[in-house]
């Protein structure tokens, strides 16, 4: 970054991500970012591997690049052999588009259609969050040549990895909160889920939370009901595999 | 502001169910592109349009586009009622 003026609009950038609203606000801070750091086109995806239907899509996919190349990306089921997103699953160190391992015919095809959509030198910067198997995947684009763009990349990287790590920790409290809002789940209801998920029962749970053990049978009956199971230890599981208890 | 859902709609498409869901959100619009596939696993593809032609290129790349045009028609309307323009 060349100024200390930059790294100040940089940072408050950050901080706004933090507070946005929704993700036309986090895609206007990122765009911000990037474009201060010297990129010019990213994508960010949020992959869940533990895929259940109850839970997010398994890829999650916030464009900040030509629409185009996201189409062409999905019509191929590029991301069932992405080599950046194998890449990505098992290591967090960032990694240059010049440094991937292509071994197939389909990834030949998918790195020559990117450095035709704004990534002819590229930034891949894998994050992992606490919980199992969510994984988040910030690309970073650039029309210059891989030797000038990795460059750029490389001054940038602390940023970008903060970036990747900002934007993954949105996309699971935004993951969260609409699983709640949709099913009308409240904090209450999570904290009697945490409780059973730690081997309480419910005498337990009731002198926790200074309440009549009928009124943790109740509240057991109206979790289930909200999140449609027959029985609490579905709704534990629920909770777990959407990420309500983190 | 909130986000609040415009318009939504899904069609099945071979093995594949597609739905466009677009959002009012507070810079503008979010177009939400889904693809469920046979076994479930889905892909999200989120575009914030903040102008018509962001769109209009999306649109025109979809695989899709001749099954989903109508989809798309009512939500360039959409867009264009709400004085969405290629200048803005």
């Amino acid at each position: 970054m060349e100024s200390t003026q930059s790294e100040a609009s940089v940072l408050k950038y950050f901080d706004q991500i933090i507070s946005a609203q929704d993700e036309s606000d986090v895609a206007h801070c990122v765009r911000a970012i990037v474009s201060t750091l010297g990129a010019e086109s990213y994508v960010f995806v949020s992959m869940n591997p533990a895929e259940s239907p109850e839970s997010r899509a398994s890829h999650r996919f916030l464009i900040g690049c030509r629409p185009e190349w996201c189409q062409l990306y999905n019509a191929n089921k590029w991301f069932m052999t992405d080599p950046f997103l194998d890449y990505s699953v098992s290591n967090t160190e960032p990694i240059f588009g010049s440094q991937v391992e292509v071994t197939t015919q389909g990834q030949k095809d998918m790195l020559t259609s990117a450095h035709e959509h704004g990534f002819r030198s590229g930034f891949v910067v894998p994050v992992h969050a606490s919980d199992k198997g969510r994984i988040g995947v910030l690309y970073l684009g650039s029309d210059k040549t891989e030797a000038e763009g990795e460059k750029i990349f490389s001054a940038s990287r602390m940023y970008f990895r903060a970036l990747a790590v900002e934007l993954l920790d949105w996309s699971i409290r935004v993951a969260k909160r609409e699983i709640m809002e949709s099913r009308s789940i409240t904090g209450k209801d999570l904290q009697v889920v945490s409780y059973l998920k730690d081997g309480f029962t419910a005498e337990d749970i009731a002198r926790e939370m200074d309440v009549s053990v009928q009124t943790i049978y109740g509240n057991y009956k109206k979790i289930k009901d909200k999140v449609g199971a027959s029985h609490i230890s579905e709704v534990v599981k629920f909770a777990e595999v959407n990420g309500l208890l983190v | 502001m909130a986000k609040t859902l415009a318009f939504e709609r899904s069609v099945n498409v071979d093995t594949e169910q597609v739905t466009l869901k677009l959002f009012k959100v507070s810079r503008g619009y979010s177009l939400e592109r889904r693809i469920i596939e046979k076994d479930e696993a889905s892909a999200v593809q989120v575009l914030l349009i903040s102008k018509l032609e962001e769109f209009d290129v999306f649109a025109n790349a979809d695989p899709y586009k001749s099954q989903i045009a109508p989809f798309y028609n009512e939500i360039r309307r959409k867009l264009t009622d709400d004085g969405l323009c290629n200048n803005r």
